[in-house]
């Protein structure tokens, strides 16, 4: 190649370029920052599916069934005292760089055995010290939520938004020869408020939090009829690394916790419709989380 | 000598012919037959060594870290020997005769290694133990200073899960092979309870806590195929501390098994798998609860044979 074709084609190049960089201010008069060229190389919209294992321990939990009953202890007398599977699924979609949903199903179920060590009343049913006892606490919850990213970066997240989450509680005492049994079931919606965040320390490794919690003393707002107020706060923080572009792994410390405390108006057979019910759990879980388009 | 290239001792050195090595390596996926000449024996053997660096380079260039690996297995385990007492001056409980455990329990176990580089390894175990039995017990018993009288027909609940998280150094360079060594810190989540079938009597034991577990692991390709491998995580802990308790418990574990597989392709393997699961503890607990003093002997001896599957994520 001679000196000359070398000048002119670096010429060509350099009025070309120019053209193009006119061309770009003709859209748009502020120049092109690197958030904007790092979305324009993500295609919306985007789901990623997470799936979280690992164990749950309570730290916490007690519960009273109509008023003048016993307050039960689940750890110290329910043989909440050991730890159980947690497991997490959750979906989600990211319609642009904003906007986001999440889908989530939460299974958690408490199921127990031990002999209470003293005189207890549930709903007015009467366990005498020394009877050998089934505890369950099966409080699987679905919810919904819609997250706006403030951050506009693709990788990276400051949201805010709300969740409706579906409670679906079975909560039951027996005695292990079948001859009492205290059932109570409670279904209903619980709006949330939410916000998750996720910043990158380099190139792979990230940090993030997720937090719904809500706090109602309004019956409406806690999707019930019933005088009731009711607490939730499912808090975690996690740290992760993108394994490529489709695939990461994370390690994620949560906090799961609420209660509710009130009386229902749907009073069934057993009892006068009173409850208080309180629970606070810590989880350790690793997660996948997989990019499916 | 060793200053030159490669490739122009090789071609360099043809006086006489002698084949020193035939050398294969998955990324090449073929057969290298080199011959090297030369006169100075002391001279082979440093072309052969080079050549073997080369070759072991090329190796772990072709593998990209980090890696995670995750295995599944499925099988059956069965019950050599389980002994339980429950108070001092109670009955020992032999699971075996007595408590129904002279069946086969399914045996399952989930895992994931991540692989840092060739040296530095992670391990993540979530092991399901569930021997959940019912028989009548044939002579009078007392667990927990409750009693069992002969011809009570009973159910034994023995649940020890437990999650496992390791590291290992592997010395080892090959990314395939692995002869490995670390640590684990494991936490046991057991429930141990024994009921009468109608219900009426009850003893339930509940005990969760970390125990630190020495950890050894190896993989050894017999061709570029077929391989078979070991994993032994065992500790015997007569202090207190070191076994996750605060109390005067002597406890071991012991899990060991042999392996051997076949990788289907580069991402996938299957392997059978012979183990060994026992271990067990004796000492007085300081949470006596109210149905006993506190005091516990407890041995397992457990021989499992698993089907596995390991597929390369990423």
């Amino acid at each position: 190649m001679s000196t000359l074709s070398f000048i002119s084609r670096l010429g060509g190049a350099a009025l070309g370029a120019l053209i193009l960089s006119f061309s770009a201010g003709a859209v748009s008069a502020e120049p092109v920052s690197t958030e904007q060229v790092s979305t324009e190389t993500v295609t919306y919209p985007r789901l990623f599916a997470n799936a979280e294992l690992g164990f749950l321990s309570v730290l916490n939990h007690t519960i009273q069934q109509s008023r003048n009953n016993s307050t039960i202890d689940y750890v110290k007398e329910g043989g909440q005292d050991n730890l159980f599977n947690l497991a997490k699924l959750s979906l989600d979609l990211e319609f642009d760089p904003h906007h986001k949903a999440v889908f989530l199903y939460q299974p958690l179920t408490l199921s127990t055995r031990a002999v209470i060590e003293r005189d207890v009343t549930i709903n007015n049913i009467d366990f005498p010290s020394g009877t050998p006892m089934t505890f369950l606490y099966d409080f699987p919850f679905f919810r919904g939520s819609y997250l706006y990213d403030f951050d506009p970066d693709p990788k990276q997240e400051l949201a805010a938004g709300v969740s409706l989450q579906l409670r679906d509680a079975v909560i039951e005492f027996a005695s292990l020869n079948g001859e009492k049994l205290v059932s109570s079931r409670n279904v209903g919606p619980v709006p949330i408020l939410k916000f998750r965040s996720k910043h990158y320390i380099d190139e792979k490794f990230w940090w993030g939090s997720e937090l719904d919690g809500f706090y109602a003393p309004i019956s409406v707002l806690n999707g019930s009829d019933n005088d009731v107020i009711g607490a939730i706060l499912d808090a975690n923080v996690r740290a992760g690394w993108d394994i490529d572009a489709q695939n990461a792994m994370f390690i994620n410390l949560r906090y799961l916790g609420g209660g509710s405390v009130g009386t229902s108006k749907d009073v069934n057979d057993q009892g006068d419709g009173f409850s208080d019910n309180w629970f606070h759990t810590a989880g350790l879980t690793l997660g996948l989380r997989t990019g499916l388009f | 000598m060793l200053k030159m290239p490669l490739k122009n001792r090789v071609l360099k050195s043809f006086l006489s012919a002698l084949a020193l090595s035939v050398i294969t390596t998955p990324a090449f996926a073929e057969e290298i037959e080199i011959e090297v000449n030369t006169a100075e024996p002391n001279a082979r053997q440093e072309v052969r060594e080079e050549i073997e660096i080369i070759i072991e380079k090329e190796k772990q260039d072709s593998v990209s870290y980090p890696r995670l690996f995750a295995n599944a297995e499925l099988g059956f385990v069965g019950v050599l020997g389980h002994s339980i007492q429950f108070s001092k001056n109670n009955s020992t409980i032999d699971y075996v005769k007595e408590g129904g455990q002279d069946n086969l329990f399914n045996l399952a176990k989930l895992s994931l290694d991540l692989e840092l580089d060739p040296h530095h390894k992670v391990v993540f175990l979530y092991q399901p133990l569930t021997f959940d039995t019912r028989a009548v017990i044939e002579r009078d018993i007392t667990v927990d200073n409750v009693s069992f009288p002969s011809g009570t027909p009973m159910s034994f609940l023995y649940d020890f899960p437990f999650f496992r998280g390791s590291y290992l150094y592997d010395f080892d360079p090959d990314p395939k092979q692995e002869l490995a060594a670390g640590i684990s810190l494991q936490l046991r989540d057991a429930v141990i309870e024994f009921a009468s079938l109608n219900g009426e009597k009850f003893v339930s034991n509940r005990n969760v806590g970390p125990v630190p577990i020495l950890k050894f692991r190896s993989k050894h390709y017999f061709d570029e195929k077929f391989w078979w491998g070991s994993e032994v995580d065992g500790f015997y802990a007569p202090i207190s501390v070191l076994n996750g308790s605060t109390t005067d418990v002597i406890g071991s574990i012991l899990d060991a098994n042999v392996r051997a597989g076949w990788d289907i392709n580069d991402q996938n393997a299957v392997f059978i798998n012979l183990r060994y699961i026992g271990g067990g503890a004796v000492g007085t607990s300081d949470n006596p609860k109210a149905q006993g003093d506190g005091f516990n002997e407890n041995w397992l001896h457990t021989l499992g044979l698993t089907l596995g599957v390991r597929t390369g994520l990423f």
